[in-house]
């Protein structure tokens, strides 16, 4: 195992957005006093430093505007730095508090070109992202965190941690207590700590010092919880009024196209399938799935693909809100390389055929089956262009479906019992049937009904 | 085959050898046809043909175990089926839906079709319901399905019997006492002979018991008549 540990000093601003011009500075309680955190290059020109107290800092510069951390706003930065930071590797976690994230990149390290190639192209990205990150790598994650706050070059040998980490100031142990404990005793540096008993510092610090220091120099295993990047995007628009045309409903699609491409940009990926609900008063939401002939993630070709698919889309009601969605993201870089997903290269084959086949015998001609809830047997189908999800449970019903029942002269051999459908009085369809299985002459397991309305027999289906 | 080693052959794991080296095959699910087939399933890559006397006689059914397999791999197209695939039906047999296309063609657009689908390696296997299909075209067929590796089962009436048939695997189907009669007529790699499977064994048709399950729902209840 290598980690990569991205140190971010200054996330408690760059989370807040883009900074403004102006002097600015985050800010966080330690104790009764309010100690800045973060400042911004404004500040800095004015001599404004992390470290120095809210009062101190307004004395030197009285315009400066100061806000306070914002937990959340860092979180949530972390998460988005953490789904973009997943095609680098796939083993991640982060430690929001102490402005932390850490990626195994033992596993894709040969794949990216080794550290010379990696290192530089994380560092450009994460400023193109508004993130300015100090890199540390080593085989524990702790040992990777002080070394992204030392910035000396990586370790990649566990047997060269102790030494190398011996230089490193004990300011950067996340004991504040235990450190301002050790200065007072003249311990300054980690190499200086580790020559304490390790029984001594749990009776003075607590057991959970030493056992640090074991994970630090990977003595005992550093088990953490990985983090699980989202696997659906999903953005609701709800509408001020309900949409009547389709036409109209191209705005809101825009802009949420648009959104989506910001969304992939940032995180490097592309889609190759998205779906788009159209939700109505009164009436079940439209469906409207799009998949494309190759990754794409560029506002302006999805909406050429949308807008043809939503000139045939039917819609049995105004629209009130849309939802668009869209899961298995791809990385577009990696298309050609090795970690070309086989299912993917699968499914580029059929959406030739598929195109293929439409061009030639129309778009209608290749369906997919879906199922309705519904007790008619011909109404409990249907056939789509794209497939089908959905689920129903039904008695045991034949293969074949005849398109349309076909009256029998006489009634056939009939097999076991009746079974009673009927349904549609509410919609102006009304039946009663008693479905049969009854044999032909031939040997066919024929599905056929009595119409209990007027006594007439009719086939319905095979069992093929 | 020595019937000394009958016994033998009754033993778990005992595999027997056939003739040719070992081909690609999936297996079909009723133990007493793979027994016969090539490779001990429907050969991958090759067509086969199958011959009905009358539809409705379990003919799809008997591919339905191969079919479930072949549609986690890839695609299973369905071209110019004769009746409506029913989907609930499709549903019950374990068919994934979204993963079998109908493709609604006929005559030449048909035959085109399924050649493509063969040809597109996006499909693992075809089910094409193809009356008249003329020996060239059939040879055609059968070297799509072979570039890709793909499953062709061409669905032909009995009357296409006496024409000549390219096919790796070559069966007439009939209905026999509510079983299927298989007379394996061509088993290239495999062994030709006379069988019966029961296609129904874990799906339609239903049994007489099974209209007897008490009625969930206010509109579908049992008519005593």
């Amino acid at each position: 195992m290598l980690w990569l540990c991205l140190h971010l000093p200054a996330l408690p601003l760059e989370a807040l957005g883009p900074p403004p011009e102006t002097p600015l500075a985050v800010h966080e309680r330690r104790g009764g006093k309010r100690i800045l955190l973060a400042v911004n290059e404004a500040a800095v020109r004015q001599r404004i430093g992390p470290g120095m107290t809210v009062a101190a800092a307004q004395g030197l510069l009285p315009g400066l505007r100061v806000v306070e951390r914002q937990p959340r706003a860092e979180k949530q930065a972390l998460q988005h730095l953490a789904d973009w930071a997943c095609q680098f590797g796939s083993e991640l976690f982060f430690d929001a508090p102490r402005r932390l994230l850490w990626l195994e990149i033992g596993s894709s390290l040969k794949y990216f070109g080794g550290l010379e190639s990696l290192l530089p192209r994380l560092q450009t990205s994460l400023q193109g992202l508004g993130y300015s990150a100090g890199l540390g790598v080593a085989p524990t994650p702790e040992a990777a965190a002080w070394n992204a706050q030392a910035e000396d070059g990586p370790i990649l040998k566990a047997r060269d941690l102790q030494e190398r980490l011996g230089y490193y100031p004990l300011g950067w142990l996340p004991f504040p207590e235990a450190v301002e404990g050790l200065a007072s005793s003249g311990v300054k540096t980690l190499a200086e700590l580790l020559r304490l008993p390790a029984d001594g510092l749990a009776r003075r610090f607590g057991p959970a010092l030493p056992d640090y220091l074991q994970r630090l120099l990977g003595q005992r295993p550093d088990a953490r919880e990985r983090y699980q990047p989202p696997k659906v995007y999903r953005r609701r628009m709800e509408f001020l009024g309900a949409i009547e045309s389709t036409e109209g409903l191209l705005f809101p699609i825009r802009r949420a196209l648009t959104e989506f491409q910001g969304y992939l940009r940032a995180r490097d990926s592309a889609v190759q399938h998205f779906t788009f609900e159209f939700e109505h008063e009164g009436h079940p939401r439209t469906r409207m799935e799009l998949r494309l002939t190759a990754p794409a993630r560029d506002a302006a070709h999805f909406l050429v693909v949308v807008r043809e698919r939503l000139e045939r889309l039917a819609l049995p009601a105004p629209s009130l809100a849309l939802t668009l969605r869209a899961e298995r993201f791809l990385v577009p870089d990696l298309h050609q390389g090795d970690l070309f997903d086989q299912r993917l290269q699968q499914d580029g084959e059929w959406l030739g055929l598929l195109e293929k086949l439409q061009a030639r015998l129309g778009a209608d001609a290749i369906r997919f089956l879906g199922l309705r809830a519904e007790h008619l047997p011909e109404r409990s189908w249907h056939a789509a262009r794209q497939p089908q999800p959905g689920q129903a449970a039904f008695p045991p019903r034949p293969f074949w479906l005849l398109a349309r029942p076909q009256p029998l002269q006489q009634p056939p051999r009939l097999r076991g019992r009746p079974e009673r459908i009927e349904g549609g009085w509410w919609d102006g369809a009304d039946a009663q049937r008693d479905y049969f299985l009854a044999e032909s002459d031939s040997g066919s397991q024929l599905w056929v009904y009595r119409d209990a309305l007027n006594g007439n027999w009719f086939m319905h289906g095979l069992w093929a | 085959m020595n019937p000394r080693l009958d016994p033998l052959r009754q033993v778990r794991g005992v595999w027997v050898g056939v003739e040719n080296a070992p081909v690609p095959a999936v297996a079909s699910g009723h133990l007493a046809l793979d027994r016969q087939l090539p490779g001990h399933g429907w050969p991958r890559g090759s067509l086969v043909e199958i011959l009905t006397a009358a539809p409705g006689i379990g003919e799809v059914s008997l591919l339905l175990p191969a079919l479930r397999r072949l549609a986690q791999e890839k695609r299973v197209a369905f071209v110019q089926p004769p009746f409506v695939p029913y989907a609930p039906s499709l549903a019950q047999s374990g068919l994934p839906l979204e993963r079998v296309a109908w493709i609604d063609a006929a005559g030449d657009e048909a035959q085109w079709a399924a050649e493509q689908s063969l040809r597109s390696g996006a499909v693992s296997a075809v089910l094409y319901w193809g009356a008249s299909v003329d020996p060239l075209d059939l040879r055609r067929l059968q070297l799509a399905a072979e570039a890709s590796q793909a499953l062709l089962f061409l669905f032909r009436p009995m009357s296409a019997l006496a024409a000549p048939s390219t096919a790796a695997v070559r069966m007439a189907l009939n209905p026999q006492n509510g079983k299927l009669r298989i007379d394996l007529l061509k088993a290239r790699g495999g062994r030709p002979g006379v069988l019966q499977v029961d296609p129904f064994r874990r799906t339609a048709p239903p049994r007489a018991s099974d209209f007897l399950a008490p009625a969930t729902s206010p509109v579908r209840r049992a008519a005593l008549t």
